[in-house]
């Protein structure tokens, strides 16, 4: 039963998925939609407990077994349980109550406008008696239609953002951007926030190291490229003569000065590549079909373990 | 000599066929007279004429095909598509040059009005209400029977390899290098005393490559286990770890060595493919697997990898389906399953008459192919009228 009931859900729901590309009916495709989409996210949800177990086990072990530079599965521990928290009670941008955005302009939405201040003891005159100091001319800029007031740390947050751009803009655009507090009259300079919150963090972090390992890729290749077109037979020497000409005919220099280059290389990658790509593309796409029918029908159970 | 003279003739002729060019009168007549524009003004303004909204046969329900005729006077600059609902508000669709349009996202079973304007500048002239116009979803997608076709071959093939090799009849499968190596780079990890490594793509569950990536896990781990050489599986996804790890798992208890099978030998590691692919070449630099597998479905990552997998000497075998990381893997690895023989590898490796009955489908099926694909170019050129694509497309 264990290894039968995965074998008929597995049939049930795949059967499911293929009559629902040839029928046309709402309620079949509802019903698939349900299947691919909320189910899957269930079954997804179910599977990150898993994988969280898994990665604390796995550095864990490391940590107890002192392997070789044990003391990083420190780092991962801590930033794994560290951005969860930030992530569980501050929320992606900060719109939850941990506070993750700090500092920065001080803003008050009043009477669909935006204000800036020096700083807080500046926004509590203000807010003591706005008819005083109100003047739309030294608003910053009328309040977004989606923004409610008083603002939020989350909604100040993107106003910043929103300042910023525009200030970017108009300084490209040779335009004076200034803001003035409308208590004291004096010019407020931008001050930017402290956010740690789950998008910064990926931001910050996660992307800039993503991009240092992609830009390595380039090295590689160059590596990689020394390797294949060593001309050890005919068939490196045929992989070499073609790779110069597609390189050749990408250059400018070399398309303006070598007449029939570029069309070279053209027709390189159009007949010759192209077609190889082809057949394997059909090739991929039967291995694929052939892959499914076998899971489908219980003759391929390798992912279950084996037969037994 | 002659040949001297010839060319001597030639330049002469054509030089005084230059000059003779030169010397001709030029035509005052202007050859080509440029239209006179016609001003907005000038032209004749009226709606588009015989507007059509009708459900689109044999779909998925929530499209309506309008169609209509050019204006009889000037062409417009453009059209515009509008729709009312039940309640009688019209809402513009679209803004077209084209003769026609599919409006898309409807209710199903919902009467819907269509008209159609001609803009000529800052006129607009609208033509009468088509209405009652109904999306209607369908039983049968006609365009998908190609589709059909095409599998009821493939299962047909496919019932009679297995019969046939259930029946005893010997199947020869080519001999795929990469799947031979397999044994032998195993082999060499146990005489190393190294684990071998295995990364299963960076790829979703949904991806048949990984379901492919994962049928060779348990192949490859139940020669880890006659080994007796550790295996290490690292993964992008959760899903795919639980998979992979129950795979492992349940080959060790098959083979009789439970106690061998280690938890951590199966593990999670991060779901961002940089990150990952940093995590797979630090086990590579740190553990120093003697045989490395890439098996599934790899973007960028993948000459990362497989560079660091070559820069510390192990025998690396890789197979994948995607077109753009087969160059890098086949440059950097020592083996490469490509396509399709990554679908193949597990049946290969599993020597099951059964398997192996499927690997034969696949073959005769792409004989298929080619005879349908020659005999229809072949058609397609002697008889141009036939539209032989329209017998295949599948819409």
């Amino acid at each position: 039963m264990k290894r039968n009931l995965p074998l008929y859900l597995l049939f049930i729901f795949a059967i499911w998925g293929g009559i629902s590309v040839f029928v046309g009916k709402e309620s079949v495709h509802e019903i698939d939609n349900l299947l691919r989409n909320k189910l899957l996210l269930i079954v997804g949800a179910f599977a990150i407990i898993l994988g969280l177990g898994s990665l604390i086990f796995h550095h864990m072990v490391k940590i107890r077994n002192k392997s070789r530079y044990w003391q990083y599965s420190y780092v991962t521990l801590v930033s794994l349980f560290i951005s969860s928290f930030i992530g569980l009670f501050g929320g992606v941008r900060g719109e939850k109550s941990l506070p993750t955005i700090f500092g920065g302009l001080v803003l008050l939405a009043h009477d669909g406008q935006v204000y800036a201040f020096q700083n807080e003891a500046e926004m509590g005159q203000f807010k003591a008696s706005p008819d005083k100091f109100v003047d739309p001319a030294r608003a910053v800029m009328p309040l977004p239609s989606n923004v409610e007031a008083p603002l939020s740390r989350y909604a100040a947050s993107s106003l910043r953002d929103e300042i910023e751009l525009r200030a970017s803009n108009a300084r490209r655009n040779g335009i004076q951007f200034e803001m003035i507090s409308p208590v004291t009259g004096k010019p407020v300079p931008f001050k930017k926030d402290f956010r740690i919150h789950i998008q910064q963090l990926f931001e910050g972090i996660l992307v800039p190291c993503g991009s240092t390992m992609f830009a390595m890729l380039a090295f590689y290749m160059c590596s990689a490229a020394y390797r294949a077109f060593r001309m050890r037979n005919l068939h490196a020497g045929v992989l070499l003569v073609s790779a110069f000409i597609v390189m050749l005919g990408q250059i400018p220099l070399a398309t303006a000065y070598i007449p029939g280059v570029y069309e070279l290389r053209q027709w390189i990658l159009d007949v010759p590549n192209m077609a190889s790509k082809r057949g394997i593309m059909i090739g991929v796409g039967l291995g694929a079909v052939a892959t499914s029918f076998k899971i489908i029908f219980g003759i391929e159970r390798a992912w279950l373990g084996g037969d037994e | 000599m002659k040949l001297a003279n010839g060319l001597i003739g030639c330049f002469v002729l054509s030089l005084a066929l230059s000059l003779n060019a030169f010397c001709q009168e030029i035509p005052l007549v202007d050859p080509d007279p440029v239209p006179v524009p016609v001003s907005i003004d000038d032209r004749v303004f009226e709606s588009p004429r015989e507007v059509v909204a009708a459900d689109v046969d044999n779909d998925d329900g929530g499209v309506i095909h309008v169609a209509w005729k050019e204006p009889a006077g000037s062409t417009p600059d453009h059209y515009i598509v509008e729709m009312a609902g039940p309640d009688g508000i019209w809402q513009r669709v679209t803004e077209t040059v084209l003769l026609d349009y599919d409006v898309m996202d409807l209710p199903n079973f919902t009467p819907m009005s269509f008209r159609v304007a001609a803009v000529y500048g800052d006129k607009v002239f609208r033509s009468d209400e088509v209405t009652g116009a109904m999306a209607r979803d369908h039983w049968l997608k006609l365009g998908k029977i190609p589709v059909l076709l095409a599998i009821a071959i493939f299962i047909a093939l496919l019932v009679f390899f297995i019969i046939s090799a259930r029946l005893g009849r010997e199947l020869f499968v080519r001999r795929i290098t990469g799947l031979n190596a397999v044994e032998d780079a195993i082999g060499r990890a146990t005489e190393m005393g190294r684990p071998v490594l295995y990364v299963p793509g960076t790829s979703y569950i949904e991806d048949v490559a990984t379901l492919a990536a994962l049928n060779i896990l348990g192949e490859v781990a139940r020669r880890t286990v006659h080994y007796d050489v550790k295996i290490i599986v690292p993964n992008i996804d959760p899903i795919v770890f639980a998979i992979a790890r129950e795979i492992v798992k349940e080959t060790y208890n098959s083979e009789g060595r439970p106690d061998a099978f280690d938890p951590d030998s199966v593990f999670f590691m991060v779901p961002e493919q940089f990150a990952y692919a940093a995590g797979v070449n630090g086990i590579m630099v740190r553990q120093e697997p003697a045989t490395i597998f890439f098996m599934g479905w790899f973007a960028a990552e993948s000459l990362i990898m497989a560079e660091t997998g070559a820069s510390t000497g192990a025998v690396q075998i890789a197979g994948t389906d995607d077109l753009g990381q087969l160059p890098f893997f086949i440059t950097a690895c020592d083996y490469t399953l490509i396509g399709e023989e990554l679908y193949a590898a597990s049946a290969y490796l599993g020597n099951e008459p059964i398997l192996l009955g499927t690997l034969k489908t696949q073959d005769y099926s792409k004989l298929v192919f080619i005879i349908v694909m020659v005999i229809l170019t072949v058609l397609g050129l002697i008889f141009p009228h036939l539209d032989v694509i329209s017998w295949i497309q599948v819409r």
